[in-house]
């Protein structure tokens, strides 16, 4: 299992870059965010480990970069920062990242962050190996797979709302300037939830 | 009430009379009959007649449309004409000293006493109508806004003092001058299409409008009501602009400050956040290194640092909300990237 971490705090990735493969995992680390790129081509890493707040591009703007790439936009990214997501940033990249850990952390959360990540990884593997074996083409196989992804991530923005309506003190029927994007991120995780249990029924 | 007095100017002396007990008869009062121009003046500053009765033809050098011209000026007082002359030319002449009537001798007692009549009506109307001029007008003076009356063809027919002010024109100055030879630019243009949608909608409307006047911002919060005819028709509209211009500038200032401040608080709380929490991820992980009480400890208190920073994250979803609020309704401010 390969992870690469990229964060630009060099004192902090060092440490978990120690945690992790005092656990056994194969484990390394950039801190420069415009090399990110390069970096994942060339290791072509299991699991990646994101910051947000980096000069000069931002985690966001690497994550871009992954998604974009054809060989690497199925690369699974965990983003690990100091900073809360915003609801603009969750309307647009919620769906395009695996999953979000708010730092300071200590080992036993990191590690289960990791383990939790390799769940995913391999449960949603296990979902395109029985795709594969039902006679299903590659596609709709990979479609299953990253249905089965996505899914989990749908769970977290869910529950990402009712903390941002509890946060901002947000009473149904009350008009606030947050309910426009509020609203267009319970369409967006209506429309994926949709989409979704329209690909399980075909999976098995 | 009073009987009312009138004034008899005739050069005949017999005709003279005879108006004069007619008018008597009549129940008027009439204490003298001159028959020249310079005593029917002087008569008439002593007397204070209601209604000068006036032969053209007078004894002396000034005739009956020269006295007639000269009381009306100087006393404000009705004049009938009086005359056996009813060539074109006299009373073309006569005319321009605007009597309030004309009758040919030799005299019909009734056509005497009607025109007279009319003349005190006549002359009661215009004293009542101008009355109620002047006191529209003292109101109009009173207001420190502009306000002004404009035909269709959007001539401005009267201008109060504060908006001569604003405008740069003498109130008394402003005849046929029209908006747009008034007001400059932009302003024209708005008050133009305000003024012109109210003489088609025959509603009142009000709007704020802005421009440049004497290389500065302006903004009017103006009000146009429509005048109407008995017919239903707009004769004419008057237009109100209340400078608010100090007010929109302060608001402005107080958006724009307001905003500038909330947006350096989202950054502070940003960079604070992110360098807290760094520092903080070191110091937990490395006592989660090793299994101790210390260790415990050294995360514990890290963890309560933590739920401090947790609450600027709060305010900086609270601040965020509150700038959307603004840039939404006044457009001010930077973009946060």
């Amino acid at each position: 299992m390969k992870i690469l971490i990229i964060d630009d705090n060099e004192v902090l990735s060092g440490l978990y870059e120690k945690i992790i493969a005092g656990e056994g995992y194969e484990i390394s680390v950039e801190n420069k965010s415009d090399n990110a790129l390069e970096r994942i081509r060339a290791e072509k890493p299991d699991i990646v480990l994101l910051d947000i707040m980096m000069e000069p591009l931002s985690g966001w703007e690497v994550l871009e970069q992954v998604r974009d790439d054809p060989d690497l936009h199925d690369t699974l990214v965990i983003i690990l920062t100091g900073k809360m997501m915003t609801i603009e940033e969750a309307v647009t990249y919620g769906m395009q990242i695996d999953g979000f850990v708010l730092k300071p952390l200590e080992k036993s959360m990191l590690v289960t962050a990791i383990q939790d990540a390799i769940t995913i990884l391999s449960a949603s593997e296990e979902r395109y190996r029985r795709a594969a074996e039902a006679g299903m083409s590659a596609d709709d196989a990979a479609l299953c797979q990253r249905m089965y992804r996505k899914r989990c991530m749908l769970e977290y923005l869910k529950d990402f709302i009712g903390k941002q309506e509890r946060m901002l003190q947000i009473r149904p029927g009350v008009e606030t300037e947050y309910n426009d994007i509020i609203l267009e991120l319970k369409r967006l995780i209506e429309r994926n939830a949709d989409e979704f249990d329209r690909i399980e029924k075909i999976c098995p | 009430m009073d009987k009312k007095r009138i004034l008899v100017v005739e050069d005949e002396f017999v005709t003279g009379l005879e108006i004069q007990a007619r008018l008597s008869d009549a129940g008027y009062d009439v204490p003298v009959v001159v028959d020249n121009g310079d005593e029917a003046i002087a008569k008439t500053a002593e007397i204070h007649p209601d209604v000068v009765m006036m032969d053209i033809v007078l004894k002396g050098e000034m005739n009956g449309i020269e006295a007639a011209r000269r009381i009306r000026e100087q006393f404000g007082i009705p004049v009938i004409y009086l005359t056996a002359h009813s060539d074109s030319a006299t009373i073309d002449q006569a005319v321009t000293t605007e009597p309030f009537g004309y009758l040919i001798k030799p005299l019909d007692e009734r056509a005497l006493i009607t025109a007279i009549r009319m003349a005190l009506y006549k002359h009661a109307m215009d004293q009542a109508l101008a009355g109620s001029e002047r006191r529209y007008r003292a109101i109009a003076e009173l207001a420190e806004d502009a306000i002004l009356i404009c035909s269709r063809d959007r001539i401005v027919t009267f201008i109060n003092t504060a908006g001569g002010r604003f405008f740069h024109v003498n109130p008394d100055e402003i005849a046929g001058k029209s908006i747009p030879g008034l007001i400059p630019g932009k302003l024209s243009d708005h008050l133009c299409t305000l003024i012109d949608s109210v003489f088609s909608s025959k509603n009142s409307s009000r709007e704020t409008l802005a421009g440049m006047l004497d290389d500065s911002m302006v903004w009017f919060d103006t009000t146009v009501i429509p005048v109407d005819s008995e017919d239903g028709t707009v004769i004419e509209v008057i237009c109100h602009l209340n400078n608010v211009t100090r007010m929109v500038l302060l608001e402005q200032e107080i958006e724009k400050k307001g905003i500038i401040q909330i947006e350096q608080n989202m950054e502070q709380f940003q960079i604070l956040n992110d360098k807290i929490r760094n520092p903080l991820s070191i110091i937990i992980s490395l006592a989660s290194l090793e299994e101790k009480e210390e260790n415990r400890l050294i995360i514990e208190q890290a963890k309560k640092i933590d739920d401090m920073v947790a609450q600027l994250d709060k305010g900086w979803i609270r601040s965020d909300s509150i700038r959307a609020f603004l840039l939404k309704h006044y457009g001010h401010g930077k973009e946060l990237s």
